[in-house]
């Protein structure tokens, strides 16, 4: 078996089964493709908040691959549930959560993402859950730092046309952007591997020069690019970027932009660089008690890893805590879907969770977060305020 | 008759080589489109091959001076009478030639039947037809049929010889002047490629009508305001439709390509080769339909041969009255079998959306003129000339527009599928649902996962056959089945990208497409069908673009592949539209055009809608400026900023003039924008 489109249905006990009839937790996580390294945070996390529950209330976890496929994930949807699985925990991806969300509703066994934000994929359909923030709350507040605080007032939109998270946050963020007086320069849409992408951002830096020649004149300062894209693509514009003009700008990105390579890619080569994202390694979420649940989540993660815990560790850590408790005695998935639809889980390292009536969480917070920045500054900001 | 966009001089329009190039390549995208025959029984046999390249179709007429295939006739060759001089054009129903009848010494059109088509009866039937049909009429708007012949072994009509350019050329020549932001364009005259720019400034073009003595100077159309000059042809034609309709010649096949017009601006009537006479026989008896896809009647494209009468002369004409207006042809699609369709079930757009200035009384003639019921229509060519000319003269029109309650009722009527789906939904979705949870523990699940597993691997071997996977899809009865077929059709297509078979592909997506709509009451897999396909349309067009970029293939391999993103724009899917549109933007066919604003002017949602508009200002045409400028009235804000932006890249000579309306928008951050981009213009520094 190759890896593309397999479904490698590994059955992981990592709790010790009781004898009767146990509530089974599904997994669907890509644990193949270009996604994996995700997946790989994802099951850390989950794996992590198992840890901390006692060990007979550990429910039987069932893991099946998606590969980052929405094709994939509706067949390992199918095998979740004939396996027992009352709920899942996953899919990660925007895309393959919509396939998902088909499936869910037709088995009436619902699903909670961790990471996919596309708006859709709770629309109209009482089986779909996420806990994170969706991509529009996001890119307000992108859009809302970089117009005000950061004042930027020319942005060129880099964005990955395969991505659909990528899409609607730079449609969303676009449209924030322009509602508080920025201009969107232009768009310089790209498929992951295209020979241009180490390319793009001298590209970008040459259409906001173009741009403020032509038009009104815009500071130096003042211009900024926001690249949504995997962190792979991204790290290659980053080393790949030539042009002189690159120092002017502001860079502007979400959640995959993480890890020691990038941050070091990035350091002094621009004159700044923006995320936004759930998480942050040292400080939790804003609303986050910063008392025992988080430290607790820290600390478990530094005895197990090198690394800090990434943005999707820590949703797919709190996804975790926050369903299982749903489970007890749920007669069925509709039941079970009607308390989701209820949940409120405080204790949360990316933040409090409140699910609103559509499977999206309100109000859930963020993170601003300034890369490279030896301070390591860090707004928290809050959705919906 | 072939077209008359072939007998006249195929001269590139003026520039430089290669806005002639793009022009040609242009003229001859309209040319597929337009001149698909839906005669099943003669297609083949009578349709020349497409040229194989696109540097063969340039210089084609050049090439074909000498001879022509088949026929043994060269230049200054001598056929019962006629001199042959040149062949001046090439069409479904022969070659045309301009000839001198030596005997009166007069110049003529002689049309030749295409080689092997004097042996078929059908062929010749449809010939003699044409001539007779043609030979009872006599109006100054047809053109004269001189006479008929086989001899030599070969078929000919000789016909009246008409220099100038057809209708089809003359909106070929407007889209090309709006391109290129040129105001004026000559459409008869003396010398119909002289620049006339100098000629026309400051000369009131408004009120040229044929028969005004300016005439001699040509004719010359202000693209502000081209709509009183192409009314007045059309009337003109309606006359001559009325003389053959009082003859029982019905002619079924309006087009612009059939209109012709002299180089003192006279339009005739031309091309009865499909034309049905009441006291004759049909050749078509087979019930196949006849006509150019584009322009057929309803009563035409769904085969009701019994109700085909002279009312579809008259939507045909309307039809080719629209186009003439908006330079759009009001339905359109990505196959025959879909024009049809939206010909038969679909509301076409609007003139005044496609050309912002049309007189509304004009419109609503346009719109009578097609209305899908023949007894809503203008019941003669009469009717409907009496009412273009009470136009001209600026009297109170007899058509009226649809009042509120019959579009509502249109609306209700075009969706009473749904509408009547719609009060047994839940019953079906929970019928399904029922059937899908009972089948839930099926073992023919984990059939289905160890089928994806093999199909996903590529090491595994053979692929099911496409036909087999289809017949699946529309043959599943039960939910299982249908979610088997479309796993299994997923599958498929995921290897197609994967081995790079794009071709294959993009016929399965099409396919896949219809028998989605299929699905439609079957929602959740209808749903599936469409997850599981969107990432191999995304890779397709992926795939697509970089051997585009590429120049990759030969020109027939190009278009096919130009032809699949097109296709793509109308997908249901908004990111799928956005990659299809993203790459036709940056590929910059000029034949891409058309597809981008029909799929704008169709689309609804606001990123299909942005997606299409940010490609067309990518694409860089100033022939998208009338349709982005429409735009600009969206009641969607980002649809509206998207097409000032695109505007303002544009930069057409009037974008103060369009950009006016915004003004008074209501979104405030759009004033902003808006007067950013007047601030420029100006040269003002803010």
């Amino acid at each position: 078996m190759t890896t593309r489109s397999r479904i490698a249905v590994t059955l992981l006990l990592l709790a010790a089964a009781c004898g009767g009839p146990e509530p089974a937790v599904g997994v669907l996580l890509p644990r193949s493709g270009r996604t994996q390294a995700a997946g790989d945070q994802a099951l850390a996390g989950i794996a992590l908040a198992l840890e901390t529950l006692p060990e007979d209330a550990r429910p039987r976890l069932v893991v099946a691959d998606d590969g980052g496929t929405a094709l994939a994930t509706t067949a390992a949807y199918d095998v979740l549930v004939d396996e027992g699985a009352q709920v899942v925990i996953g899919p990660l991806d925007t895309g393959c959560a919509l396939a998902a969300a088909v499936v869910a509703r037709r088995r009436r066994v619902p699903f909670v993402s961790p990471s996919a934000t596309g708006e859709e994929v709770t629309r109209n359909n009482t089986f779909a859950f996420r806990i994170c923030a969706g991509d529009a709350e996001m890119a307000r507040k992108l859009a809302t730092h970089a117009a005000y605080d950061l004042r930027l007032q020319h942005v060129v939109v880099v964005v990955d046309l395969s991505d659909r998270h990528a899409l609607g946050f730079a449609e969303s963020f676009a449209h924030e952007f322009v509602v508080r007086r920025g201009r969107i320069v232009a768009e310089l849409p790209f498929h992951p591997g295209d020979e241009d992408v180490p390319g793009l951002l001298d590209r970008a830096a040459e259409r906001l020069r173009r741009s403020a020649e032509e038009g009104r004149p815009v500071p130096d300062d003042r211009r900024g690019v926001l690249v949504m894209a995997s962190h792979d693509d991204v790290l290659a514009m980053v080393r790949g970027a030539r042009s002189p003009a690159v120092a002017d700008l502001v860079l502007l990105g979400g959640a995959d932009w993480e890890g020691p390579e990038l941050e070091a890619a990035l350091a002094g080569r621009f004159r700044g660089a923006w995320r936004v994202s759930h998480f942050h390694p040292d400080e939790g979420a804003p609303d986050a008690t910063r008392g025992p649940d988080v430290s607790t989540f820290l600390d478990a993660w530094s005895r197990r890893h090198d690394e800090p815990p990434s943005d999707i560790a820590a949703l797919a850590y709190d996804a975790t805590l926050a369903v299982l408790p749903q489970l007890a005695d749920a007669a069925d998935g509709a039941e079970l879907a009607d308390r989701l639809r209820e949940l409120a889980f405080l204790g949360g390292v990316t933040g409090r969770v409140h699910m609103d009536a559509s499977g999206r969480p309100r109000n859930k917070s963020f993170v601003l977060e300034q890369l490279h920045d030896p301070r390591r500054s860090a707004f928290f900001e809050r959705s919906g305020e | 008759m072939p077209d008359r966009r072939e007998q006249s001089d195929e001269r590139p329009d003026p520039g430089d080589g290669s806005d002639a190039e793009r022009g040609a390549a242009g003229r001859r995208t309209r040319r597929l489109r337009r001149d698909v025959r839906i005669d099943t029984g003669e297609f083949r046999a009578e349709y020349p091959p497409l040229p194989g390249d696109r540097e063969q179709y340039l210089h084609a007429p050049d090439a074909e001076e000498g001879s022509s295939d088949g026929l043994g006739i060269r230049v200054g060759s001598v056929i019962d009478g006629y001199r042959v001089k040149r062949q001046i054009g090439r069409g479904g129903m022969g070659v045309v030639f301009e000839a001198e009848q030596v005997s009166l010494g007069r110049t003529v059109a002689l049309k030749v039947l295409p080689a092997g088509a004097v042996r078929n009866e059908r062929s010749m039937d449809r010939f003699r037809r044409e001539a007779t049909a043609v030979a009872r009429l006599s109006h100054p708007r047809i053109v004269s049929v001189h006479g008929f012949n086989v001899a030599e072994g070969i078929g000919y009509l000789a016909m009246e010889y008409v220099d100038g350019l057809d209708m089809a050329e003359v909106i070929d020549r407007l889209r090309t002047a709006r391109t290129h932001g040129r105001r004026f364009v000559r459409i008869s005259g003396p010398d119909l490629d002289q620049d006339i720019t100098t000629w026309a400034r400051g000369r009131k073009l408004m009120g040229t009508m044929p028969g005004d003595p300016r005439i001699r100077s040509g004719i010359v159309i202000d693209l502000r305001n081209p709509f009183p000059m192409m009314a007045a042809f059309v009337a003109d034609i309606a006359d001559a439709l009325r003389h053959a309709h009082a003859n029982g010649v019905i002619h079924r096949d309006i087009k612009p390509s059939n209109l012709l017009l002299d180089r003192e601006g006279r339009v005739k009537l031309s091309d009865f080769g499909l034309a049905k006479s009441a006291d004759a026989a049909s050749v078509t008896e087979s019930g196949d339909l006849v006509g150019s896809p584009a322009y057929v009647s309803p009563e035409q494209a769904s085969s009701r041969r019994a109700g085909v009468d002279e009312r579809s002369d008259v939507y045909s004409l309307g039809v080719t009255l629209y186009e003439m207006l908006t330079l759009h042809q009001p339905f359109l699609g990505k196959n025959v079998a879909v024009i049809l369709r939206n010909i038969l079930t679909g509301d076409p757009p609007p003139p005044s959306r496609l050309a912002p200035r049309i007189p509304r009384e004009l419109e609503t003639i346009v719109l009578k003129a097609i209305e899908r019921d023949p007894s809503k229509r203008y019941q003669t060519a009469e009717e409907f000339g009496d009412d273009l000319r009470r136009f001209l003269n600026f009297e109170p029109i007899a058509a009226r527009p649809l009042g509120r309650t019959a579009r509502a009722w249109r609306a209700v009527r075009r969706h009473r599928v749904a509408i009547s789906l719609g009060g047994m939904g839940a019953i079906v979705v929970t019928l399904v649902g029922v059937l899908a949870s009972g089948l839930g523990g099926d073992d023919g699940r984990r059939d289905i996962v160890r089928q994806i597993l093999a199909a996903g691997g590529h090491d595994g071997g053979a692929s099911t056959d496409v036909a087999e996977l289809l017949t699946q899809l529309s043959t599943a009865e039960s939910a299982l089945d249908i979610r088997h077929a479309v796993e299994n059709v997923s599958v498929e297509a995921q290897r197609l990208l994967v081995d790079g078979e794009y071709e294959r592909l993009a016929e399965l997506l099409a396919v896949m497409d219809t028998q989605q709509g299929l699905l439609d009451w079957r929602t959740a897999e209808s749903n599936l069908l469409a997850a599981n396909v969107r990432g191999v349309k995304i890779g397709l067009c992926r795939d697509l673009h970089r051997l585009l970029r590429a120049r990759d293939g030969d020109a027939r391999t190009r278009r096919s592949r130009l032809a699949t993103l097109e296709r793509l724009l109308g997908d249901e899917d908004w990111q799928v539209c956005k990659n299809a549109a993203v790459a036709l933007g940056d590929v910059a066919a000029l034949s891409s055009l058309g597809a981008l604003q029909d799929a704008l002017a169709r689309r609804e949602d606001t990123r299909g809608k942005v997606a299409l508009i940010r490609a067309l200002q990518e694409q860089g045409h100033r022939d998208a400026v009338p349709l982005l400028a429409s735009e600009l009235r969206s009641p969607d804000p980002w649809v509206r900023l998207a097409a000032l932006d695109a505007l303002d890249a544009l930069d057409p000579p009037d974008l103060e003039d369009l950009v006016v309306p915004l003004s008074r928008d209501p979104e405030e951050w759009l004033l902003y924008r808006y007067d950013d981009v007047l601030d420029r213009r100006r040269g003002e520094s803010p």
